[in-house]
């Protein structure tokens, strides 16, 4: 009698009961329990401010805050193949997806049967998920396996590989941003260091230590010799007048030519063409320039140095662990009730949909 | 064979439902013809929109054994925009005809010439039911459902109408509904008579024709809708 | 059902077919006639719809910066998509009204005049899609599609929505003009909605919620997905809009049914 009914509702046998059937077959007998490790983290940066999530920034666009784009870094890196990689060199992974006591359809090959590392990695994106907490900046990781245990063994383990991301992370942009400011230092203090030595090596050839200085002194005893020439003069003059004949004139005028020629001779040494101080000083100067140049170069460098270590050590950013990852004591997965209560619903759906449809094609029929 | 089991219409109208078909009940065979005779308002109107499909009983079922085609010269279908060719291939496609072989016959009988590669919408009254009649005789219909008010054309229209149903298609079932009892007698072999909604019976058309005729022309109803 | 059938199901569904095939047909001359580019307005009409939006927000500037999204490959994606479900259903307030003398051809029915209109605006959305992809890839304002699988199946889920959500409402039409008058400031009040103007992403936290409540969002976040790949950050829950759509899609058919019962002359 039952098979007559079925036979007369062939579209609600199909569409609703061997579909609600398997499901119940398989929740209740074939699906294996999964248990889910949580835990949660928070990637936050010293210079982060606290995303905004205000009409703005929806206006503004894509403008995304530093802590976001540190935790999607990571986030991206849990779900990557390197990570897939390194997690399963670390633990069997494989051999905790192919776990003995999940059945074939939920364990590791499953139905395809590829071992290959690409069918893997599907396997892991389909078990390993991590979502951003919708109203914080906090991600969860979520783990699913077949035992408490690996759950919360591959969790740990992906929370260990993250840091060590982060720290990765942290060093090289570290580097990037100090070597440039290192390499300004180098360059600057070597500018310096050629300075002093140019000038240096120019005083000991020259033999002069400051040119000008030494020629001010040079015009200060020449200026000295004219004072003794006008005072000789002032009294060569002075005896002519009282006595014309007076021997001394001839003495006089001897010291004042001698005078005159010191002079002479006293001079050409600041001014005259070669060898003079008035001579030397442009090259003086522009060594002297020079090493004062490159000092406060080096000055500027070693500052900006400074503040690159500064803005590295704000740029530095850390996995902060709110939530170990956790153990379930009861396998939460798969909801089984409401999977079968949903198949039941969508076969249903399907079921009125059919049956309107094929009630309408009919009607094209005479 | 196509039969009607008490099949029930109404309108829900401003005044409340309005019942225009009481429990109908006929049957007629392949071959075979009936002429049903109302006055205005009867229902026939109604009656043949059931019968061809357009609509729905409000009660009963009908059944239909063979191919019905729509009210004979009924030019309603016509796209206006579209020539009258298209709307053959149209008709075509839906009675799953290939065009091509029917063409000749139909440019045959509409007379139409050049005007049939025009837009429906340019054709007079009697243009479209002359191409709506031919389309219905280009499908092989099994039984043709005439609503006499339908056919409108002049004299040698309805001769040649006469001529292509009534003795090229002397095979074919037909259902004729008229207020002319005349037509009746001309041409159908059973009548039946439509009055206010309830279909009465006679044994042969003569009686149906002299229950009709003597009918007392009851007080004007609201029109046929 | 007010008659018997006789005919098998597959015969059945073969004369479906060809009616809306007809349908189709008629309408497509009915609509572009045969003047100038005739049935090629099919794609054309479209094509100019989501061309000059694409100008406008070109010229408004609404790509969003650090997006990555070219703002052509924005407007295409988006537009497209919308065209389809809203040019779908706005077809469909008319259809069974204005159709319904070809009631009288026993094989006509109510659905199929829908379903051919439905099945006009989708040929022309998705000609429209693939044209002005196609050309603007080739001018180089559009990258090619990054996995056209993705793209497909958003599609196909967006026609979807948009045919069920056409025959409710071309069904509903036949009960209440209201709906007719309704429809068009409905429709023009979702499209800024539907989520082809912005993505998903770019919301707030608490905006991102609400909007995902309608289920046209999570087709074009899946065909951008598709679309751009990886350069994009999507939210869509397929499983949400299948289910959206499979309770529309049963409203549709069970109101069309009944639609196409109560036709009265």
């Amino acid at each position: 009698m039952i098979t007559a009914w079925l036979r007369g509702h062939l579209l609600f046998t199909f569409a609703v009961l061997v579909p609600t059937v398997c499901s119940v077959l398989y929740f209740s007998l074939i699906a294996s329990d999964v248990y889910v490790s949580e835990s949660h983290f928070i990637v936050s940066s010293s210079e982060n401010a606290m995303p905004s999530g205000g009409i703005a920034e929806m206006l503004m666009g894509a403008s995304l805050s530093h802590g976001q784009s540190d935790s999607s870094q990571v986030h991206d890196y849990i779900l990557s193949r390197d990570a897939l990689k390194e997690l399963s060199e670390r633990l069997k992974i494989e051999q905790i997806f192919a776990h003995r006591e999940a059945n074939f359809f939920d364990r590791f090959p499953g139905l395809t049967g590829g071992r290959s590392f690409e069918e893997l990695f599907l396997y892991y994106t389909k078990h390993v998920s991590v979502e951003p907490d919708p109203m914080s900046s906090i991600s969860v990781l979520s783990v699913r396996a077949f035992t408490p245990e690996d759950a919360r063994r591959i969790n740990a383990e992906l929370l260990d590989m993250s840091e060590r991301l982060v720290n990765t992370l942290n060093e090289r942009s570290r580097r990037d941003l100090i070597q440039f400011a290192d390499n300004e230092v180098k360059i600057a203090s070597d500018k310096a260091k050629d300075a002093a030595v140019a000038l240096l090596s120019y005083r000991s050839n020259q033999t002069v230590y400051e040119p000008n200085k030494e020629a001010a002194i040079q015009l200060e005893g020449v200026s000295k010799l004219h004072q003794q020439l006008i005072t000789t003069e002032a009294e060569i003059a002075e005896i002519r007048k009282l006595s014309p004949d007076n021997p001394q004139i001839a003495g006089l005028e001897g010291s004042a030519d001698l005078l005159r020629k010191t002079i002479n001779a006293e001079t050409g040494k600041v001014t005259s063409s070669s060898g003079s101080f008035s001579a030397r000083a442009p090259t003086f100067e522009r060594l002297q320039l020079d090493v004062e140049f490159a000092d406060k170069q080096l000055g500027m460098a070693l500052a900006e140095l400074e503040s690159a270590r500064a803005e590295a050590q704000k740029k530095q950013i850390y996995l902060e662990r709110l939530t170990q990852p956790s153990v379930q004591d009861k396998a939460m997965e798969p909801r089984r009730i409401r999977s079968i209560i949903t198949a039941f619903i969508v076969s249903l759906l399907f079921w009125g949909i059919a049956t309107i449809l094929v009630a309408t094609v009919r009607e094209h029929g005479e | 064979m196509l039969s009607l089991e008490h099949v029930s219409k109404s309108y829900d109208t401003r005044h409340g439902r309005r019942q225009i078909l009481k429990d109908i009940s006929f049957t007629l065979a392949r071959g075979r013809n009936i002429g049903i005779l109302g006055r205005n308002g009867a229902g026939k109107s109604t009656l043949i929109r059931l019968i061809s499909g357009a609509e729905r009983p409000t009660s009963g079922r009908i059944r239909r054994g063979m191919r019905v085609s729509w009210p004979l010269a009924f030019a309603g279908t016509f796209a206006q925009h579209l020539t009258g060719l298209d709307n053959l291939k149209f008709v075509c496609r839906v009675y799953n005809v290939n065009y091509k072989t029917v063409l000749p016959f139909v440019e045959d009988f509409t007379e139409l010439g050049p005007q049939l590669r025009e837009p429906v919408m340019h054709y007079s009254h009697g243009m479209s039911a002359r191409l709506a009649f031919a389309l219905s005789m280009a499908i092989e219909f099994d039984c043709f459902l005439i609503d006499e008010a339908m056919v409108v054309g002049d004299a040698r229209f309805h001769a040649r109408c006469n001529d292509e149903l009534f003795k090229k298609r002397k095979d074919r079932a037909f259902i004729l509904v008229t207020h002319n009892a005349a037509q009746i007698r001309e041409h159908c072999e059973n009548a039946v008579v439509l009055c206010e909604g309830e279909l009465l019976q006679f044994p042969t058309v003569a009686a149906a024709y002299d229950f009709y005729t003597s009918m007392p022309v009851a007080a004007p109803q609201i029109g046929a809708r | 059902m007010a008659e018997a059938s006789t005919t098998s199901l597959a015969d059945s569904f073969a004369i479906q077919w060809r009616v809306i095939r007809a349908l189709f047909l008629r309408e497509l001359i009915t609509r572009f006639g045969r003047d100038n580019l005739g049935v090629l307005w099919l794609v054309g009409e479209p094509m100019l719809f989501t061309l000059g939006v694409t100008t406008l927000w070109s010229l408004a500037g609404l790509a969003h910066k650090g997006s990555g999204i070219p703002i052509v490959a924005f407007a295409v994606t988006g537009y497209s998509s919308v065209l389809m479900w809203r040019n779908s259903a706005s077809q469909c307030t008319h259809a069974i009204e204005g159709n319904r003398p070809l009631l009288f051809h026993r094989s006509v029915q109510a659905i199929d005049v829908c379903l051919a209109r439905i099945a006009l605006e989708v040929t022309g959305a998705t000609g429209s899609f693939i044209f002005l992809s196609s050309f603007f890839t080739y001018l180089g304002w559009m990258q090619p599609p990054d996995n056209i699988a993705l793209v497909i199946e958003g599609w196909l889920m967006l026609a979807w929505f948009g045919a069920s959500l056409a025959l409710l409402i071309g069904a509903a039409c036949v009960f209440s003009d209201l709906v007719h008058r309704l429809w068009q400031p409905v429709s023009y009040i979702l499209f800024p909605m539907s989520g082809a103007a912005f993505m998903v992403d770019w919301m707030p936290k608490k905006m991102q919620g609400l909007v995902l409540y309608l289920p046209m969002v999570h087709g074009v976040e899946l065909l951008r997905h598709g679309y751009f790949g990886t350069v994009v950050k999507t939210h869509y829950d397929l499983g949400y809009m299948a289910g959206f759509c499979l309770v529309l899609t049963l409203c549709a058919v069970y109101l069309v049914r009944v639609a196409g019962h109560r036709i009265e002359f």
